[in-house]
């Protein structure tokens, strides 16, 4: 649906322009109906990789695919939905009013959009904000607003540069639970973020970029399979009292009544929970901790 | 409770304050602004030819602006019973109690048969020149309102009648009404007021003469040019020249009764002269 | 062609309530008014005055006016990025230069509306009759205007709002004095810099064509197709400046 080959941009900055590169040869491959999360820490060149693919600003070398249409055509920006970083509208227009604007943009019939228009706003939690005109919008509600017209038009794929950014934690919910039933229709969604644990809940695939680098690209079904880094095992003691050493493998947290055991992995988990039983212990839990999103992020940083 | 109502009476004491505090400093401030330097003179304007440009377009407003100070500089600065700044420009200019009445110190005349400048029953009207040096400012200040608006026709009457009659400005008065005269070619006052100049305060009827008849000919010209100059035409010896000038005059008005008296003035000439004039 | 009408629908929308063009206009209508009062004091002139005064207030309002709200929406679109969702819709870069002109010029001619009507009841009040020939001056005031727009539209694609305000406002004033240009190579035909200062002359707006302002109010004779003329300048011009703006637009990388 979305794929980048070779993408590069630098800009020249600073009194006796330098080139700092933005993006370096950034390939990606975005498959239709997935869900692919963005991320990299702030400069890393995700608003700029955004921004090329919606022909804001131009790649020095390297081509940009739309649904296989070259990105610059008219016709391949009409497939996309775009929720900015921080949007912002014209002040006196209405929320109505903004929606229609961007639905004639795009040229929908009108009795099309002034049907969708109302749904879309109660969609996004703006219902009963129609008639308000956008100075008066908090933070949040342009956010909302921002992705109601991302969506008029009914897009296969959407591109959201830090949708979640401003929302209070109800909003976040609310645009994830928005962007699941998005994939269920079938749509394309493309997002980037700092906020890993929203990244972990909605997407299917993941993309780390740094220093304009895509350092990292794995789908979360193999993050989740590889790399247990240990298991929890949580247990108490009847009357008993622990014993004295761990079993191999494993370090805990001791207590009167109960202990944790962490084990390194399947193997050792399996003794500790024999160890507890032999014990007269009685297990309470057992947790595998895999690696999350953050650690192999913060792993990605350091190299 | 309390807390607020301090802070309430806090404000009221702090607002009468200050009212107070500005009333008294205004005053004192007032007792430096006399009389007098209301009639502090014009400062320094900028040359006609760069208000033009520095007005950007606006020349309009800015000539209509001058205009307002023009008027409002010369009431102040004119020796009139009704000028509430009399008393101060008396003291000021120390006029004597009688004004003066002297003739216009001009060039003898070219033509001394009828310098009207002599004729007593003319000296209060036109040669009183009470406010005589009062208002040094108002000709370049109409010289750069007509410079912005050459077509502003006002200015120029102002400047070379009513002005003159006052302070006895000749030359400036005459300098006024010749620039308007040159950008004006379709305006009948500006020859009309320059043959009154030449006939009233040069005794030049003859230049008067040919202003007047150019008055006559310009569109719109009222009746009265041509009765003026008809009545003057009569005082001249030079008959030729009121033969052409009448002839010029019958060619130019569709007047049917302007054309009867041409024709009898013209034939009571001939009645006085040579066959050879009728000929022509 | 459709899409520029959606923009400038929704550019006129926008500019139209800005709460401080609206202080403006007032002001403009006020000034006006207060013509009446003030021309007293003219000898007279009174008519004069009042037309002087109104068409000069129309001029520079119109002016402030246009340049404020022109301003505005460049700032909304450079500064707030709201270009980025205009971009970023199937809509071209040109579509949107031409759309956002077309919705401004539509502001500005409701606020030039309602200050002939104004100028138009003072002159009757003043008169008893109507000059129409006023009509002839706020028709160049108009294009002078959308001049000076195509100007502030132009500089607001390459540089930030403040900077465009006030090159805007250096732009009126060397067009009022380009005038000067030809004058002095006229004057001074022997001077080695006569050619840059005749390119000059032709690349800067030469405001002063339309002004006719005197001409109208003293009711003189405009040489033949002073308007005319003066229309199609306008015209040419500012396509000119927006095939410009839509050029440089359509190469910039957007912040």
């Amino acid at each position: 649906m979305l794929e980048l080959q070779n993408v590069q941009k630098s800009y020249a900055t600073g009194l006796f322009p330098k080139k700092v590169p933005a993006v370096r040869g950034l390939s990606l491959h975005v498959h239709k109906g997935e869900v692919f999360a963005f991320l990299g820490p702030n400069g890393a060149g995700k608003t700029t990789t955004i921004k090329l693919i919606l022909n804001l600003i131009f790649p020095d070398s390297g081509k940009i695919f739309i649904d296989g249409l070259p990105h610059q055509q008219k016709d391949a920006r009409k497939k996309v939905g775009y929720l900015p970083d921080q949007p912002y509208f014209y002040d006196y227009l209405t929320a109505r009013e903004y929606l229609i604007f961007s639905a004639q943009l795009y040229n929908l019939p009108r009795s099309l959009y002034l049907e969708r228009i109302p749904d879309l706003l109660e969609k996004v939690g703006l219902q009963g904000k129609e008639k308000l005109q956008l100075r008066k919008f908090s933070r949040g509600m342009l956010q909302r607003l921002g992705f109601a017209q991302a969506l008029i038009h009914d897009p296969d794929l959407l591109i959201l540069d830090e949708p979640m950014g401003g929302l209070d934690p109800i909003g976040r919910k609310e645009f994830r639970d928005i962007i699941l039933e998005l994939k269920e229709q079938g749509k394309t969604i493309f997002f980037s973020s700092h906020i890993l644990s929203d990244a972990e809940v909605i997407s299917d695939r993941v993309g780390i970029l740094n220093r304009g680098e895509l350092v990292r690209q794995t789908s979360l079904a193999e993050i989740f399979d590889l790399e247990v880094e240990s298991i929890e095992i949580s247990c108490r003691w009847n009357g008993t009292p622990p014993p004295e050493e761990w079993p191999p493998n494993c370090t805990g947290i001791r207590q009167e009544q109960q202990s944790t055991v962490f084990a390194s992995d399947e193997q050792s988990a399996q003794q500790a929970v024999q160890w507890v039983l032999e014990n007269k212990g009685r297990i309470v839990s057992v947790t595998p901790h895999r690696k999350t999103l953050e650690d192999i992020f913060m792993e990605e940083m350091q190299n | 409770m309390k807390g607020s109502g301090f802070t309430f009476l806090g404000l009221i004491f702090a607002l009468l304050l200050s009212s107070e505090a500005i009333y008294q400093t205004q005053n004192r401030l007032d007792v430096y602004r006399t009389p007098e330097k209301a009639l502090e003179e014009m400062v320094y304007l900028p040359d006609g030819k760069v208000l033009k440009w520095a007005s950007l377009g606006y020349t309009n407003v800015l000539a209509d602006y001058l205009w307002i100070k023009s008027v409002l500089y010369f009431g102040r600065h004119t020796a009139d019973d009704d000028n509430p700044f009399f008393d101060i420009i008396k003291k000021k200019y120390k006029l004597s109690e009688n004004p003066t009445e002297e003739t216009p110190k001009t060039a003898p005349s070219a033509d001394s048969s009828f310098d009207l400048r002599h004729d007593p029953r003319l000296h209060a009207i036109f040669y009183d020149f009470r406010s005589r040096g009062l208002a040094p400012f108002i000709y370049p200040l109409l010289e750069r309102v007509v410079i912005l608006d050459p077509h502003f026709v006002e200015p120029y009457i102002f400047g070379g009648l009513y002005v003159l009659m006052d302070t006895g400005q000749i030359d400036e008065a005459f300098h006024l009404l010749e620039f308007g005269y040159q950008h004006n070619p379709d305006r009948w006052e500006l020859p009309y007021y320059l043959a009154f100049l030449h006939l009233f305060y040069r005794g030049d009827a003859t230049t008067a003469l040919n202003y007047l008849k150019d008055a006559v000919v310009r569109p719109d010209a009222p009746p009265f040019v041509q009765s003026l100059s008809l009545a003057l035409s009569r005082r001249l010896n030079k008959t030729t020249v009121v033969v052409d000038y009448l002839k010029g005059i019958y060619s130019s008005t569709s007047d049917p009764d302007v054309r009867n008296r041409i024709l009898s003035v013209l034939q009571k000439i001939n009645a006085d002269r040579r066959p050879a004039i009728v000929a022509r | 062609m459709k899409p520029i009408w959606i923009m400038a629908k929704n550019t006129f929308r926008e500019t139209i309530r800005d709460r401080v063009m609206y202080n403006i206009l007032f002001f403009a209508i006020f000034i006006i008014g207060i013509s009446l009062v003030i021309s007293s004091w003219s000898l007279n002139q009174q008519v004069k005055l009042v037309k002087d005064f109104g068409l000069a207030a129309m001029s520079i309002f119109g002016l402030l006016i246009a340049i404020f709200i022109g301003i505005r929406i460049v700032y909304q679109d450079t500064e707030r990025r709201t270009i980025y969702m205009l971009v970023s819709k199937p809509i071209g870069r040109w579509q949107i230069i031409l759309g956002k002109y077309t919705g401004l010029l539509l502001t500005v001619l409701v606020n030039v509306v309602v200050m002939t009507i104004s100028l138009l009841m003072v002159d009757f009040l003043i008169e008893t009759h109507i000059d129409w020939g006023l009509l002839s001056a706020v028709l160049l005031i108009f294009f002078e205007i959308m001049v000076v727009i195509a100007w502030a539209l132009f500089f607001s694609v390459f540089t930030s709002p403040m900077l465009s305000a006030i090159l805007t406002v250096l732009i009126f004033i060397i067009g009022h004095l380009s005038p000067a240009l030809k004058l002095f190579t006229q004057l001074h035909p022997e001077n080695t810099t006569n050619g840059i200062l005749l390119f000059l002359y032709r690349v800067l707006p030469n405001l002063e064509n339309f002004n006719i302002k005197t001409a109208v109010v003293e009711h003189l004779a405009l040489p033949p197709g002073a308007i005319t003329n003066a229309v199609l300048y306008g015209l040419a011009y500012s396509t000119i400046l927006l095939i410009f703006s839509a050029q440089i637009l359509e190469r910039r990388n957007l912040k």
